[in-house]
């Protein structure tokens, strides 16, 4: 644990240039990556907005849900490479091979926060609620990062043994996106399944997330829920990471 | 001070590749998930005191490259242990996460965190890495303009620039003209007067004499012979 602040030049240097090397030759950087989501939620809205028309403010409800889904399948979709994709490093040199998920997580983590910060002002005009509890989006985002974190780690060792697993990993990414509440209320969802539903934790931190960005509130539950799963993944990815990095400079 | 103990390596190769999930199942369900074992290191043992320079020869396929993977971690033994106590700095290819958009410069700072370096010790060095490698008027050009030549230089120099408490050395002191590589001879014999304990792998015995005090036989995976690098290269060369 403390080896991620010893060797921070290491992770420091490795999410700067990752950082560089994805927005090069792009002048507009980050405002291109915002066009995509943009269209995106615009058009979920205009497909659903009649069937959920009881929904408060369904575009703002929209654009929160699919930005904050976005970090989780950009992150894992390009950090599930992060090991496979940089094998020289494995190979050849002994850095703690941990940090190349956390970099790619990271420099994620960073232009996720930067488009969200851009959106605050486009729910404001839309007529979001935004007081207070805003101040708990940069925790809300360590939280998020954490999970993300975990789950890479568990993805791109993993990936190392089943080089397959990013095409079904893509395909349970999409189950994931109409199994969490970005388009529809949790509402809708019958309430015999709700317990189970609600086991996805995706769904606690989609909530908390339009909680501080256009309710102003926030559901104490879903935070505890939100939290005890991000150490729970990142437990389970760190320990998993452990066991299968040790075979990774015969197979890479 | 590196000290191995009785490793042993043994490598797993599937009679079919198989690396997809489905191919795994598919095999699994005929049954038939067959590999062949290969000893790639047996019963090694052998020690390195602070600041020493071991060479270690052998032909192709005789394990030196799996020892030094093993001794930094790379590789983990299927038997015996390995003791290390220092940091190891291993060079088994040069310039390894260069990226070819990034800048000379960039690239320095780069490869350097991930030889284990901080950035305040690049920075420190940066000139002299630049004036090692005599590429000065190239630093603020993107790599993928370098040459094969510059690209080497570029790495060595910056893996040498700080001093390491172990370094280990897989063939690459070969890279750039001749005055280059002797320049090369020159840090790795001033590194070691400055206490760096070395492991030197080399196919060129002239290399291990002149630089070693003690050298190692490596043939199919065990010591054949390890001492003065006179005896050794004999029993290599006959």
């Amino acid at each position: 644990m403390f080896g991620f602040i010893q060797k921070r030049d290491l992770i420091l240097t490795l999410t700067k240039y990752e950082f560089k090397l994805r927005y090069r030759g792009a002048a507009l950087g980050v405002l291109w990556s915002l066009l995509a989501p943009f269209l995106l939620a615009l058009v979920l809205y205009f497909v659903f907005r009649n069937i959920f028309a009881f929904v408060e403010n369904f575009a703002i409800y929209v654009l929160v849900g699919v930005f904050v889904f976005r970090f989780f399948s950009v992150a894992t979709s390009v950090g599930i490479n992060s090991i496979l994709g940089k094998s020289h490093l494995i190979t050849k040199t002994n850095l703690n091979r941990e940090f190349l998920p956390f970099a790619t997580t990271i420099s994620y983590a960073i232009s996720s926060f930067i488009e969200l910060l851009i959106l605050i002002p486009i729910v404001l005009f839309l007529g979001a609620k935004i007081g207070f509890w805003l101040l708990f989006l940069p925790f809300l985002h360590v939280i998020y990062t954490i999970f993300v974190y975990g789950l890479n780690l568990l993805l791109s060792a993993t990936m190392v043994y089943f080089r397959d697993l990013n095409q079904i990993w893509e395909v349970l990414t999409n189950v994931l996106f109409f199994a969490s509440p970005i388009v529809y209320p949790i509402s809708v969802i019958p309430e015999e399944l709700r317990q189970i539903y609600m086991l996805n934790p995706i769904t606690a931190i989609i909530e908390l997330y339009r909680g501080v960005m256009i309710y102003n509130s926030i559901e104490i539950s879903f935070l505890i829920y939100a939290i005890a799963s991000s150490f729970l993944m990142f437990l389970a990815g760190y320990t998993a990471f452990k066991k299968l990095q040790t075979r990774f400079g015969e197979i890479l | 001070m590196i000290e191995v103990e009785r490793v042993s390596k043994k490598f797993r190769l599937p009679t079919e590749k198989r690396t997809t999930l489905f191919e795994e199942i598919l095999a699994f369900i005929k049954g038939k998930r067959e590999f062949t074992e290969f000893w790639a290191l047996k019963d090694v043992s052998f020690k390195v005191e602070n600041g020493e320079i071991l060479g270690i020869i052998g032909p192709n396929g005789s394990g030196k490259s799996t020892l030094l993977k093993i001794i930094a971690g790379i590789l983990y033994p299927d038997e015996g242990k390995v003791y290390v106590r220092g940091k190891i700095t291993p060079i088994l290819e040069l310039g390894v996460g260069f990226d070819p958009e990034l800048t000379a410069k960039e690239n320095a700072y780069l490869y350097g965190v991930i030889m284990g370096f901080k950035r305040s010790e690049i920075r420190s060095k940066i000139d002299e890495i630049f004036k090692f490698a005599e590429l000065e008027k190239f630093r603020n050009m993107k790599l993928k303009n370098f040459s094969s030549g510059m690209y080497a230089r570029l790495a060595f120099a910056t893996a040498v620039a700080t001093e390491p408490e172990i370094l280990l050395i897989d063939e690459v002191l070969a890279v750039g003209d001749i005055s280059f590589q002797k320049r090369c001879i020159e840090r790795i014999k001033e590194l070691n007067e400055n206490g760096t304990t070395i492991i030197l792998v080399s196919h060129s015995p002239n290399l291990i004499k002149e630089l070693c005090k003690r050298s190692m036989l490596l043939e199919n995976g065990s010591v054949k012979a390890i001492g003065s690098p006179e005896e050794v290269i004999k029993a290599y060369i006959g």
